[in-house]
Parts: C-alpha cells; structure tokens; sequence
C-alpha cells in the first residue's frame, strides 16, 4: 500500500466509528421522532401484560419539587409498575413523603430508594457547582449502572439532580444498555423562562411538559395541558 | 363562625407578612369583620438548634400588645400535635404552629385563605375550592413568587398582592378581604386534574 492510501485508509477507519455514533445519537435523540400529541385517555391499570412490572423511576428533589412531583405522583395508580425513587442525599423530608406514598398505596411490585449526593445548591457559586455536580455524576452513574432493572420511564420535574440522573440514563440508552423513557415536567413556578435543569434537558427528554402557556409558545417541543400537580 | 387561615411558606420565614398580619389594628379589623378564628402557620426554618421562624413569631407576637389587648388567654399548647399553641378570648381565637403535614385539615376549616405565592400552598387551597388571597414574598432568592402570583389571579383563580397593597389604612388588602367574605368578589373554580393526563403520557411512552 502507498502512503496514500494508507492515510485514506486511517482517515475512514477513524471516521467511521464517528459517523456510527453519530447515527445512534441521531437514532435516540428524542427530537427527531414525533410523540403522540393527541393523547387519549389511557389507565396504567390496563397495561399491557407485557409490560406490566415495568419499571419507573420518580425523582424528588427537595421542598417544592418534591412537593410538587408528590402532588402529580398522587394522582397516579402506579400499581402495576415497579418504582425506584431517587432522592438527595439529607433530604429526609422527601423519603418520608415517598414511604407514606407507598403505605398508602397497596402496590405488588417491589420498591427501590436510591439515595444520591445532590448536585447544585441553589445560589451556589458556579466554580463549587461544577464540583459538587461532577461528583454527583460519577456516584449517580454508577448506582444507575448497577440497577438490575433499568427504568422504562424516568419522571423528573427539574431540581438540580435532574440533569445528572437524565444524562446518564441517555448514555446507558446510547450504548444499548436501558431504552430508558424521559418524561419531564417543568415546575409549575415557571411561567415565562425554563429552569436552567428544563433547558439542559430539553435535548434529550422523550415528553416535555409545562405548566404554562408563555413557555409552550416559546418552545417547540414543549407541551402544555395546563396545570398537572 | 368565620375562619381565616394564614399560611407563610415552611422554608423561609415570611417575615413582612407576619409583621403585617400579627398586627392589633389588623386582628381588630378582622374582628370587625366577623371572623372569630385565625389560623396562623408562621414558618419552619430551623438553623442549628435555632427555630429561626418560631424565634421570630414569637417575638414578634409578644411586641404586637395582641395577647393583652384582646385579651387571649393561652389555652392549649401541645409539642406532639406539630407545636400548635391556641389563643382563645371570647370573641376571638388564635391559633398558631410552625408547619404542619396535615395542612389540608386547617384548609378545610377556613373561609379565606391567605397565603405566600407557593405553588403548592396555592394549588392545595384552589384544590379545596377555597376562597384565595395570595401575598407575594419579594425575599426569595431567584424570585419567581410574583409571576406565579399575577399568572393565577389573571385567571381570576385567586387575588394577589405585595406586601405594599397591605400598606397604609383603607388598604386594597383589607378591602378585597371584605368582599370576598361577603361573596361580592367572585373568584373561578380551579379544574380538577385527576392525573389522567400523566397517565397517558407514561402508557404512551411505555407502549410505543
């Protein structure tokens, strides 16, 4: 071989894992496929058998989003599904509201808490932010890595460890590992601007819903059934 | 019987709405007003051993005069049931605590309720079809307390207000309390939402 073709050669060798990869991100990048808009009214009662046992995973972040991610969760027969809550490490309060969740709820399939170091305080200065979300990544991605069940639906409502939870499981699902869901639901105090969690998730959520109007005008892939919670 | 219930929010103390309703000319009006029963949940901000809010209600409630002026007398404070202490005179009664987990109870009890622009203490007394005046805390770090307040009273859900409507006497506040109690303020029923909405979503995304 002349030393041209060996370097068309390295050249297309190293491109084409690239292009690979570019088209598996294209494959799952939930911009590119179109949701059911028109929503009918479906029960989780009647799942599919198939699919009942499936696993959801609901993350509570701390005052009002749990608060908020309670009052949606509530309205819910999550019953025929198997629930994983991940919640930040000191927030005891948000455990507390899931346990009453599932006394008060006669469920068959298993519970799992997963516990994670917490990611952005809110006001934390950005270089301390980068750190402490840099940590939380690492530790989240490994507890996600040893879930025996993946998630099938992820439910977030955007407090700071939203976004570490949501990026990993979009990895795992670019390397085949889960077919992880994302459903996000901006919190309610949003009217007009997205969280800075909503807009780093955007992307990568399979549903965005918000709450408000002034956010479904300004964004495309948002949708908007007015108040959930 | 008339019931008021105030609810301030249970991670930050709201002070100026304290100062602006443990107040004697306040109670005064209120007593005016008829209403015979205040419920008052003033905050659950703990700091160390401190109880940031419950230091600062106390106080507060003490340099108000209120207890002597109308003439209250405690009658009842009980650490197990969430710290309530109850004030009772003859024509009035105060009762105060710091949070309490089961705040649709108190909810249910009220005519009015008066709250800090949470959206969940908003939703909780909208869901229980209560009349609603909604105080926005302008301290709050990333502030978004005014937009939620003004977005739920442009659907005429509920009425809302800056600690500067509650100023001066002949207040828009004190005013617009009146007429709700005496129905000539008619405010819209909040929708129900019994998670069907969310329920689909998910089946969707699990079947598709």
């Amino acid at each position: 071989m002349d030393f041209e073709s060996l370097i068309c050669v390295t050249i297309g060798l190293i491109l084409f894992p690239i292009l690979l990869l570019l088209l598996r991100l294209i494959w799952i990048l939930p911009g590119l496929r179109s949701s059911p808009l028109a929503t009918k009214e479906l029960k989780l009662t009647d799942l599919p058998n198939d699919i009942v046992g499936s696993n959801i995973m609901i993350l509570l972040g701390s005052g009002g989003h749990t608060g908020e991610m309670m009052r949606i969760v509530s309205k819910l027969n999550l019953s025929k599904l198997s629930r994983t809550w991940v919640y930040s490490s000191g927030d005891s309060t948000s455990i507390l509201k899931a346990r009453r969740y599932e006394e008060e709820n006669n469920n068959n399939f298993p519970t799992k808490y997963l516990c994670i170091p917490r990611a952005r305080k809110v006001g934390e200065p950005i270089l301390s932010s980068i750190i402490s979300t840099l940590n939380s990544f690492i530790v989240s991605g490994l507890s996600l890595l040893t879930l025996r069940q993946k998630p099938s639906v992820l439910l977030l409502n955007g407090p700071g460890t939203s976004v570490p939870i949501a990026y990993i499981l979009f990895a795992l699902k670019f390397l085949g590992l889960c077919n992880t869901k994302i459903i996000y639901i901006e919190s309610l105090a949003r009217v007009n601007k997205l969280s800075l969690s909503g807009l780093l998730l955007l992307p990568i959520c399979d549903r965005f819903i918000v709450q408000w109007q002034p956010l479904f005008y300004k964004y495309k892939r948002a949708e908007c059934y007015g108040i959930l919670i | 019987m008339i019931s008021v219930l105030v609810t301030t929010g249970a991670t930050v103390t709201f002070e100026s709405l304290i100062l602006k309703l443990i107040n004697a000319d306040l109670i005064e009006q209120l007593i005016a007003l008829n209403v015979d029963k205040l419920y008052f949940q003033y905050g659950n901000e703990i700091k160390g051993s401190q109880h940031i809010s419950r230091n600062f209600f106390v106080n507060h409630l003490s340099k108000s005069g209120i207890v002597e002026k109308f003439n209250l007398e405690m009658i009842g404070s009980s650490k197990q049931t969430g710290d309530v202490e109850h004030y009772k005179s003859d024509i009035f009664e105060l009762i105060t605590f710091p949070y309490s987990p089961h705040i649709d109870d108190y909810i249910d009890k009220a005519s009015v309720v008066i709250t800090h622009a949470g959206t969940g203490s908003i939703v909780d007394a909208l869901t229980l079809r209560k009349k609603l005046m909604v105080v926005v805390n302008d301290q709050l770090m990333d502030n978004h307390q005014l937009e939620i307040a003004q977005e739920f009273s442009k659907s005429n859900y509920c009425l809302a207000y800056e600690i500067k409507d509650m100023e001066g006497d002949n207040n828009r506040f004190v005013s617009d309390l009146e007429k709700l109690l005496k129905d000539e303020i008619r405010l819209k029923k909040f929708p129900n939402n019994d998670g069907t909405i969310i329920e689909s979503i998910i089946y969707n995304e699990l079947t598709s």
